[in-house]
């Protein structure tokens, strides 16, 4: 499994320099600042969007549950980060780097898992606006293995690890309902919720 | 010369301005429009949001390891929650300086968001906070039951 995820990742990798406009698409799109970013962005456009004051408040707390499972997910992360570490690829093969030289664990991603678990709990919420999150997730992860920073494995795991973290905080979301209820009021006092 | 934090901020600040916009226009919370026009407001949102994007990653090297002058994710989120919560201060005051003379029906005093609907934001959170202020014990003792 490993040596065929090596094979996928040489592939996918050994199309840098092909096109350098993908290239500098990509150097964008791995960057730690425009995906996660832009999903913060929609996360906040969430909280205002919609006009009746139910499907608002749904909106409001998928917020706090999708914070919550990016939260969770990183945590996922680092436990498994704790127990194994994998080198990143272009410490182990003849691989083109379009990003920095991260120094943690290549297994899992843990920037693919925050994101992932974002988008996986807004699908809870909102299917249409969770299949967009998920498809951003998507193409951070592919972006993240063109450029040679994580093998496709890491991806995947990020997303396996993900889903059910963000499922279960969905489902166990009224445990964190002390919380947001609270919050929620203090800024509804604001005129803000 | 701006430092990689400052940059990254401006960048938040300006593109959640944009967003914000966005949002407001299609939620119909028209107290807090700059622009009452919704082509102007999602046209201009949109063009500010991404303007912002192009403007951060045309003007350095973005991907810089946390050790090398980048931001590690704690205080990525850090100056996100700044940038974003600094849009919402801009937005606030100046759509309460442009939304002036708008002044609605009266909200219920729980109304939250609604109540910016078609009031002015200084307007519609003075409302707020005065009936908080004149009812602070009932409201507290609301505030943490239920």
């Amino acid at each position: 499994m490993a040596h065929a995820d090596e094979r996928l990742f040489l592939w996918l990798n050994g199309f840098v320099g092909t096109i350098p406009a993908l290239d500098r698409v990509v150097t964008w799109l791995v960057s730690d600042y425009l995906i996660p970013v832009t999903l913060a962005l929609a996360l906040v456009m969430m909280w205002f969007i919609k006009t009746d004051r139910d499907t608002r408040e749904r909106h409001q707390i998928g917020v706090f549950v999708a914070l919550t499972a990016m939260a969770l997910s990183s945590l996922g992360v680092f436990i498994v980060n704790a127990m194994y570490f994998r080198p990143r690829p272009f410490e182990s093969l003849d691989a083109t780097l379009l990003f920095y030289r991260p120094t943690d664990s290549s297994f899992p991603s843990n920037a693919a898992a925050a994101v992932f678990g974002i988008a996986f709990a807004v699908w809870g919420v909102n299917r249409r606006i969770g299949s967009m999150f998920i498809a951003a997730a998507a193409v951070y992860g592919f972006s993240r293995v063109y450029a040679g920073v994580h093998y496709p494995l890491d991806i995947v795991a990020s997303a396996l690890i993900a889903a059910p973290v963000a499922w279960l905080t969905f489902r166990l979301r009224d445990l964190l309902m002390p919380i947001v209820r609270l919050v929620m009021k203090a800024v509804r006092i604001l005129c803000l919720a | 010369m701006f430092t990689f934090a400052t940059d990254y901020y401006l960048c938040v600040l300006i593109a959640a301005i944009g967003v914000l916009q966005i949002a407001f226009s299609i939620g119909k919370i028209r107290g807090l429009l700059i622009f009452k026009s919704p082509i102007i407001a999602r046209g201009g949102g949109l063009a500010l949001a991404v303007a912002a994007f192009i403007w951060f990653f045309s003007t350095g090297t973005r991907n810089i390891n946390d050790y090398e002058g980048g931001l590690d994710a704690n205080t990525q989120a850090l100056f996100f929650f700044f940038g974003a919560f600094s849009a919402v201060v801009v937005t606030f005051v100046v759509a309460s300086i442009v939304n002036y003379r708008m002044a609605g029906p009266t909200a219920p005093r729980d109304a939250g968001l609604d109540a910016v609907r078609d009031t002015n934001y200084a307007k519609a959170l003075a409302r707020s906070l005065s009936y908080w202020w004149k009812n602070w014990r009932t409201q507290t003792k609301d505030y943490f039951s239920g």
